[in-house]
């Protein structure tokens, strides 16, 4: 009955489950892929086990987030169940199933999908000329499998606590809860951290550029720790600040879409410093992996043969766009999520005396805010380490590669701009559907 | 001295400015409710305030009291005119103070022959389709109603499930627009305004309460309430004077600070009173307000409601099923089948024999299927 109850709540829920199946499926497609160039790199003598490692950590951070999304959509509906005489361990083990069933199908698809897409990608290389498709495919599956595990573990034992933790009355509140924090001004211990961080980040930067080759390796191992802490910090600093500033009341807050636009960004502020974390440096990993993908394919780079350089090079490029689509598509999919969700809010908003014109402009005005917001950190570290590495470049790389990296930093800066301009028109269009003119006023209570 | 007459001019050079009426009230540091009251003739502006009015209209005195511009040829004439008609004004003075009380029993809400017809409709109701059904099973849902509701009354609309009272609300509304008849709401007939301009009108005229989901749950109840005010563009420093008066009327001071999920069902229903009220609507319009309060909440929110008529002059219309809430009402309109079948005044009655007379109507009514 109960693995009844639990298909049927997932059918129910489609749209809600619509996030993590997509994010799933996607996700494990490029872990799989990832496994590939993994096993392949592996029997050419590299190690390339990071890349897989790091996309189960950024799956690890996203589904974790999906997760407790889903459960705040569901949240009233586990109330009830409660209220019914359901016992908590029962509903615990019925939502978790329900989640790993939906994983494993998301697993078998976002396998096959993967393994398909390096098949017709790699392939053709003449890296592969040994066919060993049925030993690639059961390895990287296996490997993929072991990351689901992985990631399906850290995930439900999250999960579980969470839904330990919540009584029935805070069941029927959480979907509508805000995060709120006891002391306001806590937001200044993370500014500190990531003042800090930043400084041993372009700290290890300098070190990079200007000591002896003999210590780069120094600075060139650490800098990842100080940079990802940074990241975190910088967002959890920048949420904190506006939650605080907005329970100020300043005076300045009421003008204008001020108000409507800060409370939305900061009803759950510490989820979102933690997602825009996330995606900023899967941007950031994207904006490596594409510089260090075109620096690969350049002729009179002579680090390796040509058909090794092929094959590295487009396996960077391929890593640049699988980071830029999660992020984009990820990101579009959560604020479509959103607009679905908000129709309560532009319908009291209309009775307030917005016309239909300026709830859109408000929701187009969120999208643009929120697709952008995970890529100012990666701006400021941009700002700050291209110059310097640009130089210390042109230093090394033969004349005709000089300023290489400031033409690949404006190349993929222009990607970006492509991207987001045809997700954000994306987005707008697909949440007009919700807001058309009939729809705001028509749903109203009378 | 025609007062409509001089209210349109005001109103033409305010516009011919480009200024909206809170920028007015703002500038001449009164309220825009003063100024929406010029601009509909019910009043006339303090003495204090002609000269810096015609100052900021870039109009004469003569000009602002003839209601219109005066041509250099015809000054002499006009301003021997003007100055006739404050004198006679002047000498019966008092009769301003009359026209300012007669102007508060104006009608703030004019419905006249109005019908709603809703064309090829399947309601899967096939009785009710019968009973209302016109050629092309179409739906009479409102049919020629007619009503007025005064200045500072508190009127409430009572039906049974399918009476058109839900229909009604939402053509009062803007939502939705009438077949046939006029609606004025301030003497501005709503049938008229383009739907570009609804949303306009809604802010500056119209309040709403709902039976549920009134307050944004993103916003603290302070956040709400300023929220209304932001979106009618009032001045950001005049928000938490306004804010923190009125909720120490409405005794909701004390959870300004928290989150619509902290607060009570009526608290919250208190707070949606508070954001209609802030904006000084012409017209509060609730939905069942109290359909999903227990007693206690349901009375307070009622009295609330009855304060609101009298402390702010607020005209409320309220929809309801609940003849204890009905009581609270000055006047209650009985709708069946789309129509008004009949309308009860609260005269003198305490609250308890009007609650029985509400009753007795209700039965008769029921009674006439």
């Amino acid at each position: 009955m109960y693995l009844k109850l639990s298909i049927r709540n997932a059918r129910r829920s489609f749209i809600d489950y619509l996030l993590y199946v997509a994010a799933m499926t996607v996700l494990l497609a490029i872990i799989e892929i990832s496994n590939c160039i993994a096993i392949i790199g592996e029997l050419a003598g590299f190690q390339v086990i990071f890349l897989p490692l790091l996309i189960a950590a950024i799956q690890i951070a996203l589904v974790g987030y999906i997760d407790f999304f889903l459960l705040k959509q569901r949240a009233k509906e586990f109330a009830s169940y409660l209220l019914l005489g359901m016992e908590k361990k029962r509903l615990t083990r019925l939502f978790l199933w329900e989640v790993l069933l939906i994983g494993f199908c998301c697993y078998i698809v976002g396998t096959t999908i993967g393994f398909s897409i390096y098949e017709l990608w790699y392939f053709r290389d003449s890296m592969h000329g040994i066919k060993h498709c049925g030993f690639l495919y059961g390895r990287s599956m296996f490997y993929t499998l072991l990351f689901f595990g992985l990631i399906e573990t850290v995930c439900s034992f999250r999960l579980k606590g969470r839904l330990n933790k919540l009584q029935i009355r805070e069941l029927m509140h959480e979907r509508n809860s805000n995060q709120g924090i006891k002391n306001i001004g806590s937001y200044k211990k993370w500014g500190v951290i990531f003042f800090l961080c930043f400084v041993c980040f372009i700290g290890c930067v300098c070190g990079i550029v200007f000591l002896p080759e003999v210590y780069i390796v120094y600075p060139v191992s650490v800098v990842a720790i100080p940079l990802l802490v940074s990241v975190f910090a910088f967002y959890k600093w920048v949420f904190g600040y506006l939650y605080a500033y907005r329970r100020m009341n300043p005076v300045r807050i009421y003008q204008k879409d001020r108000l409507y636009i800060a409370a939305n960004m900061t009803s759950n502020f510490k989820t979102a410093a933690t997602v825009n974390a996330v995606f900023c440096i899967c941007f950031l990993f994207s904006g490596c992996s594409f510089v260090t993908g075109m620096l690969i394919l350049q002729p009179e780079f002579q680090l390796f043969d040509t058909a090794m350089r092929q094959w590295m090079g487009t396996s960077q490029i391929s890593i640049c766009i699988v980071l830029l689509v999660i992020y984009f598509s990820i990101l579009s999919l959560q604020q479509i999520i959103e607009v679905r969700q908000s129709s309560k809010s532009n319908q009291i908003m209309c009775c307030m005396g917005k016309s239909n014109k300026q709830i859109e402009k408000l929701v187009n005005k969120q999208i643009a805010i929120k697709l952008l917001s995970p890529i100012i950190m990666a701006l400021l570290v941009i700002l700050f380490c291209i110059p310097l590495l640009n130089g210390k470049m042109n230093l090394i790389l033969p004349v005709s590669l000089n300023n290489i990296l400031l033409e690949l930093a404006g190349e993929f800066g222009a990607c970006i701009v492509v991207f987001y301009i045809c997700y954000f028109g994306i987005i707008c269009v697909m949440s007009k559907r919700y807001m058309n003119t009939s729809a705001i006023c028509a749903g109203l209570p009378f | 001295m025609n007062q409509i007459k001089i209210g349109a001019f005001i109103s033409e050079r305010r516009k011919a400015k480009g200024w909206t009426q809170s920028q007015l009230a703002e500038k001449l540091e009164i309220t825009d409710k003063a100024v929406s009251k010029w601009e509909t003739g019910r009043s006339m502006p303090d003495l204090s305030l002609f000269l810096p009015l015609c100052t900021l209209l870039e109009v004469t005195l003569n000009e602002l009291f003839a209601g219109e511009y005066i041509a250099e040829e015809k000054l002499k004439e006009k301003a021997d005119e003007v100055l006739m008609d404050v004198i006679t004004n002047w000498l019966g003075h008092d009769k301003w103070e009359l026209k300012e009380s007669d102007t508060a029993l104006q009608n703030v809400l004019e419905v006249e022959n109005v019908s709603k017809l809703y064309e090829n409709v399947s309601t899967g109701h096939e009785n009710i389709l019968e009973q209302h059904k016109t050629e092309n099973n179409s739906v009479l849902a409102i049919n020629d109603v007619s009503f007025q509701i005064p200045h500072g009354s508190f009127v409430g609309i009572m039906g049974a499930s399918g009476s058109g009272k839900t229909t009604l609300l939402n053509l009062i509304a803007t939502i939705d627009k009438p077949t046939n008849g006029i609606i004025r709401i301030s003497g501005q007939n709503i049938v008229d305004i383009p739907d570009e301009a609804t949303a306009e009108f809604r802010r500056r005229h119209l309040g709403f309460v709902f039976q549920e989901y009134n307050l944004l749950e993103t916003l603290t109840v302070y956040e709400n309430i300023a929220l209304a005010l932001t979106i009618k563009e009032v001045s950001k420093e005049n928000i938490r004077p306004m804010i923190q008066s009125l909720s120490e009327k409405l005794d909701i001071s004390a959870i300004l600070d928290k989150f619509p999920y902290e607060i009570s069902g009526g608290q919250r229903q208190r707070c949606a009173c508070a954001r209609a009220i802030v904006v000084n609507p012409d017209i509060i319009l609730a939905d069942e307000p109290t359909g999903a309060l227990d007693s206690h909440a349901a009375r307070q929110l009622l009295d609330t409601f009855a304060m609101l008529c009298r402390e702010f002059s607020a005209t409320i219309l309220m929809v309801t099923h609940d003849v204890m809430a009905a009581s609270y009402c000055d006047r209650i309109l009985f709708m069946k089948d789309g129509e008004i079948k009949a309308a009860l005044n609260r005269e003198q009655e305490n609250k308890q024999t009007f609650f029985a007379e509400i009753l007795k109507k209700v039965e008769w009514i029921e009674g006439e299927r």
